[in-house]
């Protein structure tokens, strides 16, 4: 369909952006364009203004760091699947930007939008929060971070405050493994459910683990049952996966899940436990 | 394994029909030469854009268009009364059917919408975007009333009243068969077995939607249309009736054409209206639908409810075949939406022997899209009910699902048949497509695999689906075609088909080069323009190869024929000694005394070169009717395995074995074939077009409605059989829907199957993982 | 779409809370994106009756009055929702970067204490909805349950591109009506007698 007309304004850093963004009524921050434009397109989203932040250099780009790994927020998904390091450091999002959408949607969409977007089906927030990320933003009082656990609020809403902009995703390297596993709407390509797991690995034994699921819920949440269950166990032993996939509706409302029109809250909470235990396995079996 | 093509500069000359050349369309489509609607550009064009119905269901008060008029490049904003002010009384061609009620189907919307995106109102602006924004500045003044979406809803007792014309929202009421005979034979019967059979609604979704441009030249009141169509001829007769324009003043064309699949059979509002625009305001008029158009107020296609019931004998012969069908016509009747329900019921005795059948058939209005023919146009709908019943049959009796099949077949001695419900195949041999699929796909061992599997709690099944279908013209249709050879040697075809996909340039120069014996190379195929082809039947039923390509082999022959007589007045013999072989023509007995055709088309346009009586020139057209139709068949066979705790169905194998008759370019069949199993599996696993109680279509973009992707459709192991037609020229039997026709029924059988350990007897397409799931777990949603 | 839900006020009586759930002021403040609520009087539900930016253009700048426990009961009472009332309102979603605006009319279809039903019918370009609710209020041990429902049709281009997330917006929305009415009422708790008094007297008047 066709957008309804608006003004163009291209920023050339963040600085800029944020002056953008406060002088002007009615305006939208746009980077690869993957979410806002088809929601502008189906006609349901009227902003005056876009103010396309994707060019901004600064903001783009995988990096490694003493503690992991950072996510400038304009990079691409199809440049961020080119690196090792994420790959190496971050597996449940590296795993999740590889299942984001196709081809072209993964050549234009940023992490930083998707993360700023937060739409419930994407496949960033539940890997995120498995690998407890710090979202960075900056708006006009200065920088500020946010924890993942403090970030997804409710449907599309965050912790983002008006007039700030997302700088990056720092994440702390995995110690053990990761992994993330979608069940892909055959129509949207978004999530009907996917769930990222990050294990704390030792001698043999999960630490600790974070489980995140996306798809399921108006917003991005961890699966505090699963992972009191898998801390402690053993990788290898045998029924694991199965049982931390049976809690992963432990202490779900059946409310709480999403329900559409292709999908029931319940047949949903029952593809949650399927695939938090897919996850899980893959998680296991990457760790041994 | 997959059919390797071959280089036309490879193949024999005479050998090119049969032989799998590579389509000569592919170049130009793969290389962005390839010249759509969109892509056609005039000076001064402008874009017309129509605004669609909010409502399902409503009465239309006062349109207040000012705001539009104003805005940005608007030109003009039309309502219904702008057109009948205009001399047309603003309708299109309605369905008038036995037995029924005709409704008037405007333009745009005249007191009361019946679905929604219907048109309403139409606004002509300067750029593409300045139309469409307009459309949100029209206000309309809607009187929402309930609406009917669902079949149910418009059968209720107290239902609102779709036309005032149909009662009851029934539009038609039909009957096929014996009904007394019927009686009879499940009086006899030992056992009976019933089913309820839900053919989903799906959306035709073409890769290229609708578009036309229209320009009109008042000095000679002449209008082209230059449109995406699969029928430029009747587009042309619709255009003359709608418009009030002597026919010889319409010239149609059609560009390249992105896929019809069916819904391209009718000009739509948007096609007449951009027409009438360029009429109106003087200027080349562009209309180009976008997605969520189509999606609105395309055809939808497929939605019937039928209740089926065979007579058994004890040994499991069928003895008879009684029915009903409810067809869903959406909120108006097209021509399509009559007929195809109708066609179903006559199809439903499929590939089995049945002695009598009686099926009755009722058309029904709902505030939905109107439905018309969408691939296959009733046959898909009829073998599903009838392979899900011959399914049921078999497990009812508890005889194998193959043996049952083999057993009711009919013989092939019979060949040609007249079946219970008033079809007539022509030729078959179903035992040997089904022998060859058991083979293929392993049957022997399968039953004990699939014993083993589900004590390891995997769930395998297998599905079958032995279809018939008739289709390729009928003793009613027909289709021109012409032959002209220059006189340098060039060779010039048209016919009245219309290519949007289907390789037609290819296959008819196969045809012809083989009846010429020239190079394949200097066949020249031209459609789709009603200057230069004055009469067609376009391309719908699989028709395009028995009848043009048999109107073709007709006029070539004749081309030889008249070739024959210039020869032998050449060769100074007399005709009867004449024989022409690769090309040449020859006195038999005189190996040295020859002339090729070439030499004989350079002669028949000197006049002192041709002997008395004879015309000069070197063209030939001839029209072809068929004796009747043809009714390709086979047997497809799929494997599956479904995951009973998350409902996620998987493809183990996917069989098929199709007989169409003589094949003209094997990768072309195969082509269709598995094009076709594509959209069968889409309507049997993933598409559903649906409205929820508001008459909202809830599957309004590619978002929400789900057509499948590559990676989710399964290798298809493909062979064929060639039991040739009687009923035209080549031998030839339709293959473009033959594909969609086998494909559902199969997979369904087969997840059937699959769930059978736990009790499930019955499923409803599309077999979504939560309707595979609440069957596994004995629920319906 | 069907939604519905209970919540409890402690500590306020079933009195104070209707007379709450009955003043226009306080609904307006609850009403997601609303910039007035306002009678409309000779109007039928449809919203195309009702010059919408007249009305925006009159709210603009206006004070708003207070509302329980700061307003005087009887300022309440003189403003409450009648029975067959009819009221414009804006009402704008916002969810991500969709933020469609309503031009909504509601009727007070019942108003009998404790129980009081409202319908609504709202148009933007090119969708609409239509909404019926209701509550019931009942008097516990410690203070007030109120039992909601409401059921809304959507039409038009949100029911027809929305469908991805629809049902879990409108949830939303609807949810957060009510968790905010539940909020304002809770605030309304002045344990005067005085007070108190002279709210029952105002509703047992009606």
């Amino acid at each position: 369909m066709y957008p309804p007309a608006f003004d163009y304004l291209r920023a050339e850093s963040v600085e800029e952006a944020l002056d953008l963004l406060s002088d002007t009524e009615d305006a939208e921050l746009l980077a690869g364009g993957h979410s806002l434009l088809p929601t502008i397109k189906s006609g349901l989203a009227d902003p005056g203004t876009l103010i396309d932040v994707g060019g901004i250099d600064d903001l783009s780009g995988v990096e490694t760091t003493e503690e992991g790994v950072w996510i400038g927020a304009t990079t691409t998904y199809a440049d961020a699947l080119k690196s090792e390091t994420l790959a190496e450091r971050a597996p449940a999002v590296a795993d999740a930007i590889g299942e984001i959408g196709d081809v072209q949607v993964r050549n234009r969409g940023t992490v930083g939008g998707n993360v700023a977007h937060a739409d419930p089906a994407s496949d960033l927030p539940g890997p995120l929060l498995a690998a407890d990320a710090t979202v960075h933003v900056r708006g006009a009082d200065g920088e500020r971070s946010i924890p993942i656990d403090d970030y997804f609020l409710a449907m599309y809403a965050t912790a983002i405050e008006e007039g700030e902009i997302v700088t990056g995703i720092e994440i702390p390297a995995c110690e053990g493994s990761g992994a993330y596993v979608k069940k892909t709407s055959p129509s949207s390509g978004y999530a009907v459910v996917g769930v990222g797991v990050r294990l704390a690995v030792s001698g043999g034994e999960i630490e600790s683990a974070r489980v995140g699921a996306n798809g399921a819920f108006g917003y991005g949440r961890r699966l505090g049952p699963v992972e009191e269950f898998l801390a402690g166990e053993t990788i290898d032993g045998g029924d694991v996966a199965a049982e931390a996939g049976e809690r992963a509706t432990a202490d779900v409302e059946e409310w709480e899940l999403i329900e559409d029109i292709d999908t029931s809250s319940e047949f949903r909470g029952r593809l949650l436990e399927a695939y938090a235990e897919r996850a899980v396995d893959r998680a296991l079996d990457r760790a041994g | 394994m997959p059919v390797e093509t071959v280089e036309a500069e490879d193949v024999r000359a005479g050998e090119f029909a049969g032989s799998a050349v590579k389509r000569r369309e592919d170049p130009h489509l793969l290389t962005g030469e390839a010249r759509y609607t969109d892509d056609v550009q005039y000076p001064r064009m402008a874009h017309l854009a129509l605004l669609g119905s909010q409502y399902g269901h409503a009465e239309i008060g006062a349109i207040d268009t000012s705001a539009a008029e104003e805005s940005e490049g608007v030109l003009a904003v039309y309502t219904h009364e702008d057109l009948t002010e205009s001399g047309i009384d603003g309708t299109m061609p309605a369905a008038d059917p036995e037995n029924g009620v005709a409704v008037e189907r405007p333009l745009l919307a005249r007191e009361r919408v019946r679905y929604q995106g219907q048109p309403v109102a139409a606004v002509v602006a300067e750029g593409r975007y300045d139309a469409f924004r307009a459309l949100d500045l029209i206000e309309v003044e809607y009187d929402r009333l309930e609406a009917a979406p669902e079949l149910e809803d418009a059968l209720a007792e107290g239902a609102p009243r779709l036309h005032d014309a149909a009662e009851g929202n029934v539009c038609f009421e039909s009957e096929t068969g014996d009904e007394e005979a019927t009686e009879e034979a499940f009086s006899d019967a030992d056992h009976t077995v019933a089913l309820t059979v839900a053919n989903n609604r799906v959306i035709p979704t073409a890769m290229e939607p609708r578009a036309a441009v229209a320009r009109y030249r008042k000095s000679e009141d002449a209008l082209i249309v230059e449109l995406s169509s699969q029928n430029p001829h009747s587009v042309q007769d619709r255009l003359s009736d709608v418009l009030d324009v002597p026919e010889h003043r319409v010239t149609v064309r059609v560009p390249d054409v992105g896929g019809g699949f069916g819904a391209k059979l009718q000009p739509y509002s948007g096609h007449l209206l951009s027409a009438w625009c360029a009429m109106a305001l003087e200027r080349p008029i562009k209309w180009q639908a976008r997605r969520t158009d189509d999606f609105q107020s395309m055809v939808h296609a497929r939605h019937q409810e039928t209740e089926i019931e065979a007579a058994l004998s004890a040994e499991g012969d069928l003895l008879g075949l009684r029915g009903h069908i409810d067809a869903d016509l959406g909120g108006y009747a097209t021509g399509g939406g009559v007929g195809i329900p109708q066609g179903t019921a006559a199809m439903l005795c499929g590939q089995y022997d049945v002695p009598a059948g009686h099926v009755s058939v009722r058309g029904v209005f709902t505030n939905t899209a109107p439905i018309s023919a969408y691939r296959g146009a009733g046959r898909p709908e009829a073998a599903y009910v009838i392979e899900r019943l011959g399914s049921a049959c078999a497990r009812e009796l508890e005889i194998d699902p193959a043996e049952f099949r083999r057993r009711n077949f009919i013989p092939s001695k019979e060949f040609p048949v007249e079946t219970a419900l008033g079809r007539s195949y022509d030729s078959g041999d179903y035992e040997k497509t089904l022998d060859r699929a058991l083979e293929i796909v392993g049957y022997d061992g399968f039953r004990q695999r699939q014993e083993a599997a589900r004590e390891e709690e995997k769930y395998l099944g297998i599905g079958f689906s032995s279809y018939v279908e008739v289709c390729g013209g009928s003793s009613g249709d027909m289709e021109g075609g012409l032959v002209r050879m220059n006189p340098e040697g060039g060779v010039v075809v048209g016919t009245g088909t219309q290519d949007t996909g289907q390789g037609h340039a290819t296959s008819f120069a196969q045809v012809v080069a083989d009846e010429l014996g020239v190079d394949y190379d200097a066949v020249e195929v031209i459609e789709g323009d009603t200057d230069r082809v004055p009469e067609g039947g376009g391309t719908a039923g699989s028709r395009s190869l028995p009848m043009g390509g048999g109107a073709l082999r007709e006029a070539a022959g004749r081309l030889v024929e008249k070739g024959r007589t210039i020869a032998a007045h050449q060769l100074e013999a007399s005709e009867a000694d004449i024989e022409f072989d690769d090309g040449e023509f020859r006195v038999r007995g005189v190996p040295d005394r020859t002339v090729t055709i070439e030499a004989v088309a350079e002669a028949a346009y000197s006049p002192g070169d041709l002997p008395e009586g004879v015309d000069a020139g070197m063209e030939e057209t001839a029209f072809f009717t068929p004796e009747g139709s043809t009714a390709p068949f086979g047997t497809h066979v799929a494997i599956v395995e479904v995951d009973p705790d998350t409902g996620e169905l998987g493809f183990e194998r996917y069989v098929a074995v199709d007989d169409v008759g003589t094949q003209i370019n094997p990768k072309l069949v195969e082509g269709q074939i598995k094009g076709g199993i594509a959209q069968g599996i889409g309507q049997a696993v993933y598409e559903e077009g649906r409205y929820d109680e508001n008459a909202n279509l809830a599957t309004g973009s590619l978002q929400d409605y789900a057509m499948p992707k590559s990676w989710q459709l399964p290798e298809v192991d493909w062979e064929s059989t060639e039991t040739p037609s009687p009923n035209n020229p080549l031998g030839a039997k339709g293959v473009g829907e033959a594909g969609t026709i086998a494909a559902m029924p199969a997979v369904v059988n087969a997840a059937i199957d699959a769930l059978s350990p736990f009790g499930v007897d019955d499923l409803d397409a599309p077999l979504s993982e939560e309707t595979l799931w609440r069957a596994a777990r004995g629920e319906t949603r | 779409m069907e939604f519905s839900d209970t919540f409890e006020i402690e500590g306020v009586t079933t009195e104070e809370a209707w007379l709450a759930l009955s003043d226009p002021v306080l609904i307006e403040e609850c009403l997601p994106g609303c910039q007035f609520l306002v009678r409309v009087e000779d109007v039928g539900e449809d919203p195309d009756e009702v010059d919408f930016d007249a009305l925006a253009e009159e709210a603009d700048g206006e004070e708003k009055p207070p509302t329980l426990p700061e307003a005087d009961p009887d300022d309440v009472a003189a403003r409450a929702f009648e029975e067959s009332g009819r009221y414009a309102t804006l009402v704008g979603i916002q969810v991500g970067s969709v933020n469609p605006s309503f031009e909504t009319i509601v009727t007070i279809t019942k108003r009998e204490f404790p129980e009081m039903h409202a319908s609504a019918e709202g148009g933007s370009s090119s969708s609409s909805f239509e909404l019926d609710s209701g509550m019931i209020l009942s008097e516990t041990d410690d203070g007030v349950e109120v039992d909601w429902w409401a059921e809304t049709d959507v039409f038009g281009k949100v029911a027809r591109m929305g469908q991805r997330v629809m049902n879990p917006v409108a949830n939303q929305v609807v949810n957060r009506f009510f968790s905010d009415v539940e909020d304002r009422i809770s605030e309304v708790d002045d344990e005067s007698s005085s007070f108190r008094e002279r709210v029952r007297d105002v509703v047992s008047r009606g």
